[in-house]
């Protein structure tokens, strides 16, 4: 089924980006990204360190403009302020302006996008208080790593945006800042926003996302959803009573190639005959099973694959 | 939205040390001078300033001599606070990971832009206001003394520092530390009387051929006349009238053209 403009929040055409530095040689950043991203979901982007993952962020926020390509951001050009007034954007970096305390810096914030000081007087405790600094009165100077990033984030959030892009929101924050940012997201996309996580922490990515596309020197090299990554490998983890010589010969003689673990063992049977088979064989020794298990790949696997280039 | 960022720029200029100085300045040239002079009549019945340590003056000479220092003041040693005052807060919204926070708004970049120079504006015009015209002021509340010429003077001294800062503006755009514009800035402080003194400087030996000449003159046509603006406002201050108004009118254009050509390199910018 085709996606219609109306109902995409990103859309990008080739996207190419080649950063030229007088006197330094060109390196490209982007090699022709072409995505759709539809309203209301998680999209979760992954890439290692130089993958082009910022570069295309701030291609859709018009912080750069792109060398060729388009994009387009809830069916307009991100380079409209009108546009980016409906965007809320935590960056990666931030340098927050040490000489504002929380409220005047998201007051300074909202008036940027256009967010009425009325509003602004009640969103910005509850705001505040959602990212856990309620009532805080310290400069921005005196703020911990965990504490800029929850600010960053309720910036982001202050002018209600329809798509908000995050970059390593959970960055600094230890585990429960995590999981308060983790359900914070779910909460989002029930109210219908469009989340666009930019993270480096798969398992995070693999918790909230509907759709994940993997980002390899610029290009994209895997889309789909964690559940597609999270298939079955075709191998069982098998765990017994005993790993006796009795029990691997049994095994060796059903399925052969397995690797064994104490009394664990990793085989891949051809089909679920070869396995009831072997289970059969097993009892005829007589060995105890424990546990039969499929083995899922994660997608810290499925990434590994895609960036070094095997097959998923 | 320019509000917004007018309203910034003042109050990160608080925060800086080198805003603090500039404003700190401001406040104290006026106590100081202001508890030096005592305003009395005389044995004949006629209004005397007093300066400690000094003969008692008629108030009109007191106000010439006073306002001639202020505004040699405002002329020199503020437009090189000026300079260093101005130059990071022009650039310090285009700070890595401040950029992206400003810049990703839905405000327009020209509207930063502006609202960043008006702040930087505000602030050097604030400071120059409080440091030549309140004490001014105070003399003309006190004795009467006309001041028009002086405010005039002083507005002009205002407009040549305007000027400085669209060059730095410009120059703001492409660099990535403050320390370029305030170079900038200082090379034209030296350069801009060589300009206007060319002919008698550099035609008669050093630039004859006709090209060269050609283009130091369009230079001149070109640039801001600063050093120029800075003795006009002398004379203003003196004479009462202009000797010509083609320092004021070729800088303004200028100032217009240097903030367009701002504007367009903002929105070309990345970040």
């Amino acid at each position: 089924m085709s996606v219609t403009e109306a109902s995409l929040a990103v859309e990008t055409r080739n996207l190419e980006m080649t950063y030229r530095g007088l006197g330094q040689k060109s390196s490209q950043a982007l090699a022709g990204v072409s995505l759709e991203i539809e309203r209301g979901v998680i999209f979760g982007l992954l890439g290692q360190n130089g993958a082009g993952k910022t570069t295309l962020v701030k291609l859709l926020l018009s912080l750069i403009r792109p060398t060729s390509g388009t994009a387009r951001v809830l069916g307009h050009n991100p380079f409209h302020a009108r546009t980016r007034r409906r965007i809320g954007y935590l960056p990666e970096q931030m340098r927050l302006p040490e000489y504002m305390k929380a409220a005047s810096f998201l007051r300074y914030m909202g008036e940027l996008n256009g967010v009425d000081s009325a509003v602004m007087k009640k969103r910005i405790p509850a705001l505040l208080d959602l990212v856990g600094l309620p009532g805080e009165k310290k400069p921005l100077s005196a703020y911990s790593k965990g504490m800029q990033q929850r600010l960053g984030l309720a910036q982001a959030l202050l002018n209600e945006p329809e798509l908000l892009f995050l970059d390593e929101p959970t960055e600094g924050l230890d585990p429960l800042g995590r999981k308060q940012v983790r359900d914070l997201l779910v909460t989002l996309k029930a109210g219908g926003k469009t989340i666009f996580l930019n993270s480096h922490l798969l398992s995070e990515i693999e918790l909230v996302c509907d759709r994940v596309v993997i980002l390899n020197r610029g290009a994209v090299v895997r889309e789909g959803t964690p559940a597609e990554f999270a298939k079955h490998t075709g191998e069982y983890r098998i765990r017994l009573s005993d790993g006796g010589d009795a029990a691997r010969a049994a095994v060796a003689s059903v399925v052969p190639g397995a690797r064994w673990e104490d009394k664990t063992v990793l085989l891949s049977p051809q089909n679920r005959a070869q396995l009831n088979a072997l289970i059969d064989r097993l009892r005829a020794v007589p060995v105890e099973i424990e546990t039969i298990e499929p083995v899922h790949s994660t997608l810290e696997e499925y990434f590994i694959q895609a960036v070094t280039g095997g097959s998923a | 939205m320019m509000g917004a960022v007018i309203r910034d720029t003042l109050r990160e200029s608080y925060n800086r040390r080198i805003g603090l100085v500039l404003i700190a300045f401001s406040v104290i040239v006026p106590v100081i001078l202001l508890s030096l002079i005592r305003i009395e009549h005389g044995p004949d019945g006629k209004l005397q300033v007093l300066m400690v340590g000094f003969h008692s003056l008629p108030p009109e000479t007191f106000a010439l001599s006073t306002f001639m220092g202020l505004l040699d003041a405002a002329n020199s040693y503020w437009v090189i606070l000026g300079i260093f005052a101005v130059a990071p807060l022009m650039m310090s919204f285009l700070e890595k990971g401040r950029a992206d926070l400003v810049i990703s708004k839905g405000t327009p970049r020209w509207q930063i832009f502006l609202g960043r120079f008006l702040g930087v504006f505000a602030l050097f015009s604030g400071t120059v206001f409080l440091m030549a015209v309140v004490p001014a002021l105070y003399l003309w509340a006190r004795t009467g003394v006309s001041i028009r010429q002086y405010l005039i003077a002083v507005s002009i001294s205002v407009f040549a520092f305007s000027t400085m800062m669209a060059l730095m503006s410009v120059a703001a755009m492409g660099a990535t530390h403050p320390s370029m514009p305030i170079y900038l800035a200082f090379v034209y402080t030296i350069f801009s009387p060589q300009l206007a003194q060319r002919k008698a400087i550099y035609y008669q030996d050093i630039i004859t051929w006709k090209w060269g000449q050609w283009v130091v003159d369009w230079l001149y046509r070109i640039l801001p006349k600063t050093s120029e603006l800075a003795l006009a406002s002398r004379k203003y201050l003196i004479a009462g009238v202009l000797d010509s108004w083609w320092p004021i009118w070729s800088s303004a254009l200028f100032v217009v053209g240097a903030l367009a050509l701002a504007c367009w390199l903002m929105r070309r910018k990345s970040f």
